[in-house]
């Protein structure tokens, strides 16, 4: 009886401290920048926006985020792509969820087309990275995201 | 029954020694994992990774043309000059702020109208708060305030509607800041085929603009050409200076700043 709750006691701790790990995330934020521009069908150039822009776009508090990368369209799209290395995961996704809702609002009115792109946007979590990609193409997107 | 008792007693202490180094061997990997956890833990507290600068694959400034003298009212200014500068404007503009990577401030959107410039939420303050340019200019004082709108009104049928509009903005502004040198730049071109095929006409654009020059004058503020510096000899825009007969490639932008740059009140 000691024996097996012995085991038990090792295989759940080890597990608890393993799940830590996950967390342990590093992705190489230019390289996938360039595969997801170089890979899905963009309709316009992305260019990178000034960090004191990209505050005014997603509210998140500069204090939280270690490292933040936004490309976006000329205004033609709604394309955009945002890389966000944060403390603080659930702010990052709130954020990238308000903005995702601006450019419904915007688009709605001006471009209906390009609301289609903004149906599925991709976002995914990785550690403690946030990505969003809105494209024409959000299962390739996707399966590029989850490779890093 | 001895040797029955020191087998099973051997047994038993085999299998104990199995249990704790097969323990070891786990906990050591998990350990392992938690250090690496940490390190980088303590690596963010120490310095906070900054974005790297991702290099734009657009053309390069040499192909921007400059003015030539007798069309600018002084040198090009710095980047610098627009730091307490505000940009209002819809998706071109927002262009405009993105491709020139100026440090400066905005209150642009797309579909931005004179109607709607004032009481739009817009952005977010510093506190995540979606802000309007209203509250934005209530709360800061800019040196200059450059304006380009009228894209998104040429479908309405009032010429003198969107300009008792864009009247109406503009006195506000002057009186939320009367300190600023306030710029309103002429709508500028879409592409032949664009003028042809949407709402986004070119004839209509000439007739707003000749009304917000008026408006300029009756006002006492400065009516800025911008047009000028990138329509070509038909006075349309050309196809390569946009991807889609309206919004401005990175360069075409660099040209609208450049104007911007030798077009300045305090300098002239």
């Amino acid at each position: 009886m000691k024996t097996k709750l012995l085991i038990i006691t090792l295989l759940l701790l080890s597990l608890v401290l393993s799940g830590c790990n996950q967390k342990n995330v590093e992705i190489d934020t230019e390289q996938l920048l360039e595969e997801l521009q170089e890979q899905l069908p963009f309709a316009d150039q992305l260019s990178p926006i000034k960090e004191n822009m990209i505050y005014h776009l997603y509210p998140i508090d500069s204090k939280n985020v270690m490292s933040i990368t936004v490309l976006t369209s000329s205004g033609a799209t709604a394309e955009e792509i945002a890389i966000i290395q944060t403390s603080d995961v659930e702010e990052a996704k709130k954020a990238i969820d308000q903005r995702i809702e601006t450019k419904r609002n915007d688009f709605a009115n001006y471009l209906p087309k390009e609301v289609e792109k903004l149906k599925d946007p991709v976002i995914v979590t990785k550690g403690n990275y946030v990505i969003l990609c809105i494209s024409d193409d959000s299962e390739k997107a996707r399966t590029i995201i989850e490779k890093y | 029954m001895t040797n029955h008792k020191t087998i099973y007693t051997k047994k038993r202490r085999l299998k104990k020694s199995v249990i704790i180094i097969s323990g070891i061997v786990l906990l050591t990997i998990a350990t392992y994992s938690t250090i690496s956890l940490s390190s980088s833990i303590l690596a963010w507290n120490d310095k906070k990774t900054p974005p790297k600068d991702i290099p734009n694959k657009d053309i390069p400034n040499d192909v921007v043309e400059q003015p030539t003298p007798n069309d600018q009212w002084n040198d090009p200014v710095t980047d610098d000059y627009f730091k307490d500068a505000l940009f209002i404007g819809d998706s071109r503009t927002q262009g405009f702020i993105i491709y020139t990577g100026l440090e400066t401030n905005a209150y642009v959107s797309t579909g931005l109208t004179v109607d709607t410039a004032l009481t739009k939420d817009i952005g977010f303050d510093q506190y995540g708060h979606a802000t309007t340019l209203e509250e934005g200019l209530k709360q800061n004082q800019y040196q200059k305030i450059y304006i380009m709108l009228g894209i998104n009104e040429l479908g309405w049928i009032y010429p003198n509607i969107f300009i008792e509009h864009y009247q109406t903005l503009i006195e506000t502004i002057q009186s939320l800041e009367p300190q600023a040198d306030i710029y309103v730049q002429s709508i500028l071109p879409v592409t032949q085929e664009k003028s042809n095929n949407s709402i986004y006409n070119n004839d209509k654009i000439n007739t707003y603009n000749d009304l917000i020059k008026k408006m300029a004058t009756s006002l006492n503020i400065t009516y800025l050409n911008v047009r000028e510096i990138m329509e070509n000899e038909n006075h349309v825009l050309p196809e390569e200076a946009t991807s889609d007969g309206i919004h401005l490639t990175q360069s075409y932008c660099q040209k609208w700043l450049e104007y911007l740059k030798t077009h300045t009140l305090k300098e002239k």
